[in-house]
């Protein structure tokens, strides 16, 4: 526990320390800064949609693509270039701990980056325009666990390799996949059905069913109805945060086969 | 290295990968199974964050979607409202669409949610016809089968405050009222309740028949019509049928030229004045109207219908004048100025439809009922006179009067005038409704049949507004709950917008500067970067 | 301290360390060598604990069983790797604060610690300085700063000097030497001076077995039949009549003639004992003029050179003209004098005349001429070169080098 913060207070001051960090940083918050200002343009100052659109627009979900594989890239597979991680890995501390501090410290990361939205609204509320407060501190913590979900599909995917720009496309492509799950799903479906049963009736049962299991997993419909909304739902909650520790688990099994593999 | 060797590795590579596989699915059964356990609704717990708990759906609703056994469908149509209510149209939207995915998740799959993509011309022909419904407005199509409901988005949804658009007296506008879950709870019982809706229409006393299909003066087309709108419709009469069956919804009257027995008239004054619903079309014939019981079922309920029928000239569409010797024609064209503002034409007016009225007699308001709303439906153009008794067709000065707009329906909607046992919570709200038609034949399968009438969309309307029952549904009042940027002042705007689009990020920048400066200072070469890009390069 | 019994390590169908067994005991100084790809590298790993063993017997650390309680080990020993991993980004103090917090320190334990240990590595001026700005001699004594931290009972170096030019590859072995006083130090090289000057017993890997184990001077002995005497003359005589003047001296066993400078002709003269006196009587009575006579003691160099290719020092030193009875070291029994008991001076199944022969066969170089120490190519302005960690330095380089990372065995299969 002690060397899961230790290790993620030393990747965290370590992300800070590096310019590419701060590059990052600039990057989201200018682009972030713009579409912000455009939707409270286009809303004539509505102020809880412009905060809703900011916070939880197609922004949100195009940097989840993207800065999960940036970090994760820069956590796991230039360590493993660099030969720190061998020094990790050999310091008195479990896998799972160098694992978890890691995961914690980009999301740590990404949720001050968010966090930036917490600024727009408390200048918002200094302009006049409050905004729903509770509800925004849930929608913002609703992004903190979409960022942690995506971090731990990216560090998955960044420890297959120790190739840095390897390792981010591979983890682009995982969190891409991960957001685009329903849309594949639907149009294999469209092929795998007809295919798999006779009679329309069977189709419209196996259809939903299949639905069913995809909806279950589309982390977007499960932001959209929870954390989207300013409410907070445990089931909601424990979705992350059970994906998030399968996606932690097999990473520290990614990194422990190594070990094996050499 | 030998070969059994290299088979050991593998076989042990093997044994370790399938170790990791089996871990990782039994982690990922648990993870499913923990999913399914917390989504449980013992277990599921939602806290709604919102200051005005818009995420909160009302006890009520909430036990009206648990005890709902048919399966709901909700068209969402949506198109950008018109300046300046369209920031406004799209806030009532999406928390109309919150509230129905809140519905949705509680109804526990029996509420379905479409949007309708109006955008794309075809497939929104293909569900507009599939939704029986004609023209354009922003709302919500609530269907149960072939029962539905729709709910305007301005007016059902919500109320608009336009605002003052003078610079000097600027008010914006505002969503006055937010009360889509009302609106939805209530179509929704609406659609639901009763599994099958009766009207009956009276018969043997010179009606029009309807159940005919075949003659021109039967009603069999508009009985098809109402049947393709999920009511069943029937004959009744009283001295074959008895008394008023219990799962009446409605009663129609359609041209009896003769009178009804004491008991019969009785018996439906008697269920509308509980609350009832009623349709009344006047016969053609005035000898035949006065002997029929239609003036004092129509004046028992504060509505006159006159003996004398409307008539217009007849104008030649080239040149605007009256067609030589023709004063006398008797079929109207009711266009969206002559129509009042009452659901059953709303949504005609919305679109500038019109439709025709053939032969109608006046009917007006003659009492205002003290605690309802007794009004006229149509107008005839104000060209138009009324030729007295006996019809002759022929404008006499003396005889027929002055040339102005006379009423050709009325519609009458009031609290039941006896006692009735009122429901509380959900139920419905007894209240009676009488749609009084000057004119039988416009719901004849002769004027259903002409294209050029159009009737069919106004009869349509007129039996679902009968139909349409109050409902008793407490509930907070919506709160708009709005929050917009103060609008006398724009530079407050102007403020957040620097913040977001320059300081931020200078800060975020000035930050950068600094921690490099603070992380280089004491270092015998400076750039931090140049050590990086060395290391990555070794 | 270090206990290592029938560990083998596969990467896949290579076989990096094949059944080695050894042990260090406490206070040692040990080291590894080896070429390349010998599994070096992958053993030092197994007993980090970076490395999962395919198969071992008993892997004990500093009392701690590596495959059981890995944590102990990590927790006991200070592991070095051979790529120096140092966060650039972090000023030293830093570094070894983290270090610190990772073994559990607490602050003021730190506060004593950490300068007393930049102290001891000479690096206490460095403090304040970014890692990624430091030299790379610097480096390796921060490095050694991050190890010593906890203050290990075992300390594990991976090729501590490589990648230094000659003035740091001396300080960073100086520095090692004064750590041995209190630790058991176990540390690899390719480079076999630095093993020679720092550790008292070496451990010779080749194929991931091992070969040798014992003192420098020992193993020489045994495997190089002891020294030679080197002799030049200039003598009216011709130089085969020299040869078996010399030869006919009591005590001589083979005499090798060596080039001729100029009107100086050398020679080496191998026998029992000191021959230096009877030579240069020898010489006296002959009236040669003596240039050299001088006592040449082998190499571990040599005897590296000559285990890893199976080939005779002496094929590789000079023509050689030998005697009867020449090559004595290719008999086991003649060996194992002054070896410790438990460790035999021969792996089984290794006869040094046997092997791959051929030059092809092992890409080595060959060495300078004999007797003389090998100064290896390192180019101390080769910054590319020097960074470049996997890369070997010496002569004996392959010259297409691994790629760092690569495990060992992966370039041994290469070169095998």
């Amino acid at each position: 526990m002690i060397g899961t913060f230790v290790v993620a207070r030393r990747e965290l001051s370590g992300l800070f320390m590096a310019p590419f960090t701060w590059i990052v940083l600039l990057v989201v918050l200018f682009i972030n800064g713009l579409l912000f200002s455009s939707f409270l343009y286009q809303t004539q100052g509505n102020v809880t949609a412009t905060l809703s659109e900011s916070m939880t627009g197609p922004s949100f979900w195009l940097w989840m693509i993207f800065l999960p594989a940036l970090l994760s890239m820069r956590l796991v597979a230039e360590e493993s270039r660099s030969g720190t991680l061998e020094y990790l890995l050999t310091a008195p501390v479990s896998d799972a701990a160098v694992v978890l501090g890691k995961f914690l410290a980009a999301t740590g990361f990404l949720a001050l980056l968010w966090s930036s939205s917490l600024i727009y609204a408390v200048t918002l509320d200094y302009a006049g325009g409050p905004p729903d407060w509770p509800a925004v501190i849930g929608t913002w913590f609703g992004t903190i666990l979409v960022s942690g979900l995506f971090v731990s599909i990216g560090m998955l995917a960044s420890t297959s390799t120790s190739t840095p720009l390897l390792a981010a496309f591979l983890s682009m492509v995982s969190c891409l996949m991960w957001i685009a799950i329903p849309f594949l799903a639907a149009n294999i479906m469209a092929y795998l059905v007809p295919l798999l049963t006779s009679t329309a009736a069977e189709q419209a049962v196996l259809a939903e069913r299949m639905g069913s299991v995809v909806a279950s997993m589309d982390a977007l419909r499960h932001f959209s109805r929870s954390f989207q909304m300013g409410v907070l739902d445990t089931a909601e909650i424990v979705f992350f945060l059970t994906w998030i520790s399968f996606f932690l688990f097999l990473t520290a099994r990614s990194i422990e086969a190594r070990r094996w593999r050499g | 290295m030998s070969g059994s060797h290299s088979n050991v590795g593998w076989l042990s590579r093997m044994g370790i990968g399938a170790q990791v596989l089996v871990t990782a699915a039994l982690a990922l059964v648990a993870l499913l199974l923990v999913n399914w356990l917390v989504a449980r609704p013992g277990l599921r717990h939602r806290f709604d964050l919102t200051s005005a708990s818009s995420n909160t759906l009302s006890t009520a609703t909430l036990a009206l979607l648990d005890r709902l056994e048919s399966d709901i469908q909700v068209d969402i149509l949506y198109r950008d409202m018109n300046a300046p209510l369209t920031a406004l149209g799209q806030e009532v939207i999406v928390r109309t669409d919150k509230l129905l995915v809140l519905m949705e998740e509680a109804a526990g799959g029996r509420l379905a949610i479409q949007v309708v993509d109006t955008a794309d011309q075809e497939a929104w022909t293909i569900r507009q016809q599939e939704l029986r419904l004609r023209g354009y407005e922003n709302g919500l199509v609530i269907s149960n089968g072939e029962r539905r409901e729709f709910l305007a988005l301005s007016g059902d949804l919500a109320v608009f405050d336009i605002g003052n658009p003078v610079p000097e007296t600027f008010i914006p506008p505002r969503i006055q009222q937010f009360d889509a879950e009302r609106a939805i709870v209530g179509a929704i019982l609406d659609v639901t309740e009763g599994a099958e809706r009766h009207v009956y229409f009276t018969y043997g006393f010179g009606e029009l028949d309807a159940l005919d299909v075949v003659e021109n003066s039967g009603l069999g087309m508009l009985s098809d019509e109402l049947e393709g709108d999920g009511l069943r419709v029937h004959r009744w009469n009283f001295l074959e049928d008895g008394p008023l069956p219990d799962d009446c919804a409605a009663v129609a009257v359609v041209g009896p030229q003769v009178g009804w027995p004491e008991d019969m008239y009785a018996e439906v004054v008697e269920y509308v004045e509980a609350g009832g619903r009623l349709l009344v079309a006047a016969e053609t014939v005035p000898e035949m109207l006065r002997k029929s019981d239609v003036p004092d079922l129509l004046a028992h309920f504060g509505l006159e219908v006159s003996e004398g029928r409307i008539m217009h000239p007849l104008l030649d569409r080239r040149t605007g004048l009256v067609v030589q010797g023709q004063q006398e024609c008797e079929v109207h064209v009711v266009t969206g100025d002559l129509m009042s503002r009452h659901p059953i034409l709303s949504a005609l007016r919305g679109v500038g439809g019109s439709f025709s009225v053939p032969i109608a007699h006046r009917v007006q308001v003659g009492v205002q009922p003290p605690d309802g709303v007794a009004q006229v439906l149509l107008r005839s153009s104000p060209d138009s006179w009324l030729d007295a008794p006996p019809c002759d067709r022929r404008y006499d000065a003396q005889l027929d009067g002055t040339f102005k707009s006379f009423p050709l329906a009325a519609t009458v909607q009031r609290p039941p005038m006896v006692d009735v046992e009122a429901p509380t919570g959900l139920g419905t709200v007894p209240e009676v409704r009488i749609v009084a038609l000057g004119s039988e034949s416009m719901l004849t399968n002769a004027a259903l049949q002409n294209p050029t009438f159009r009737s069919s969309d106004v009869l349509r309307g007129a039996f679902n507004w009968l139909l349409d029952r109050e409902h008793r549904i407490i509930m907070e009042p919506g709160d708009p709950d709005l929050r917009f940027l103060p609008r006398e002042r724009p530079e407050s705007a102007v403020f957040v917008i620097r913040v977001a689009q320059y300081y931020l990020p200078l800060a975020a920048l000035l930050v950068s500067l600094l921690v490099w400066l603070l992380r280089t200072r004491g270092s015998r070469r400076v750039a931090l970067k140049t050590s990086r890009i060395e290391e990555s390069a070794g | 301290m270090i206990e290592v019994a029938n560990l083998t390590r596969r990467y896949g169908a290579l076989l990096a360390v094949d059944d080695l067994s050894f042990e260090i005991g406490r206070g040692e100084v040990v080291g590894f060598l080896g070429p390349n790809g010998a599994g070096k590298t992958t053993t030092i790993r197994i007993l980090a604990g970076y490395l999962a063993a395919t198969k071992a017997g008993r892997l004990v650390v500093a009392g701690h069983d590596v495959q059981r309680d890995s944590m102990g080990v990590r927790r006991s020993i200070g592991y070095l790797p051979e790529s120096v991993p140092l966060y650039p980004e972090l000023r030293v103090e830093e570094m070894m604060r983290f270090q610190g917090r990772l073994h559990r320190m607490d602050r003021q334990a730190m506060r004593v610690r950490i300068p007393e240990v930049l102290e001891r590595v000479g690096v206490q001026d460095r403090g304040k300085q970014l890692v990624g700005t430091l030299s790379r001699g610097l480096k390796q004594r921060v490095g050694l700063a991050v190890a010593l931290l906890p203050d290990p009972e075992v300390l594990i170096l991976d090729e501590p000097t490589s990648g230094l030019d000659p003035i740091q590859r001396g300080e960073v072995r100086d520095l090692i030497h004064s750590l041995a006083d209190d630790r058991t130090v176990l540390l690899s090289s390719h480079i076999l001076a630095e093993v020679e000057s720092v550790a008292p017993r070496v451990i010779i890997l080749h194929e991931g077995q091992k070969v040798a184990d014992g003192k420098p001077a020992e193993l020489a002995a045994s495997l190089g039949g002891g020294g030679h005497v080197a002799v030049e003359v200039m003598g009216a005589a011709s130089a085969e009549d020299m040869s078996s003047l010399i030869g006919s001296l009591p005590g001589v066993e083979s005499v090798a003639t060596g080039e001729r400078v100029g009107i100086h002709q050398s020679f080496e003269v191998r026998g029992e004992g000191d021959l230096r006196e009877d030579i240069g009587a020898l010489a006296m009575t002959q009236s040669w003029a003596l240039r050299e006579l001088s006592w040449q003691r082998p190499t571990l160099e040599q005897l590296f050179t000559r285990l890893v290719t199976g080939r005779g020092l002496d094929e590789l030193a000079m023509p050689v003209a030998s005697g009867p009875g020449a090559a004595p070291s290719s008999k086991p029994e003649a060996g194992p004098a002054g070896l410790s008991a438990d460790a035999p001076v021969l792996a089984s199944g290794l006869e040094l005349s046997q092997g791959p022969t051929g030059p092809s066969a092992l890409p080595l170089g060959t060495p300078g001429n004999a007797g003389s120490k090998i100064i290896y190519s390192l180019n101390p302005f080769d910054r590319g070169a020097s960074r470049d960690l996997s890369k070997p330095v010496s002569v004996d380089a392959p010259p297409e080098a691994p790629a760092e990372g690569l495990p060992d065995g992966a370039s041994e299969e290469t070169e095998s």
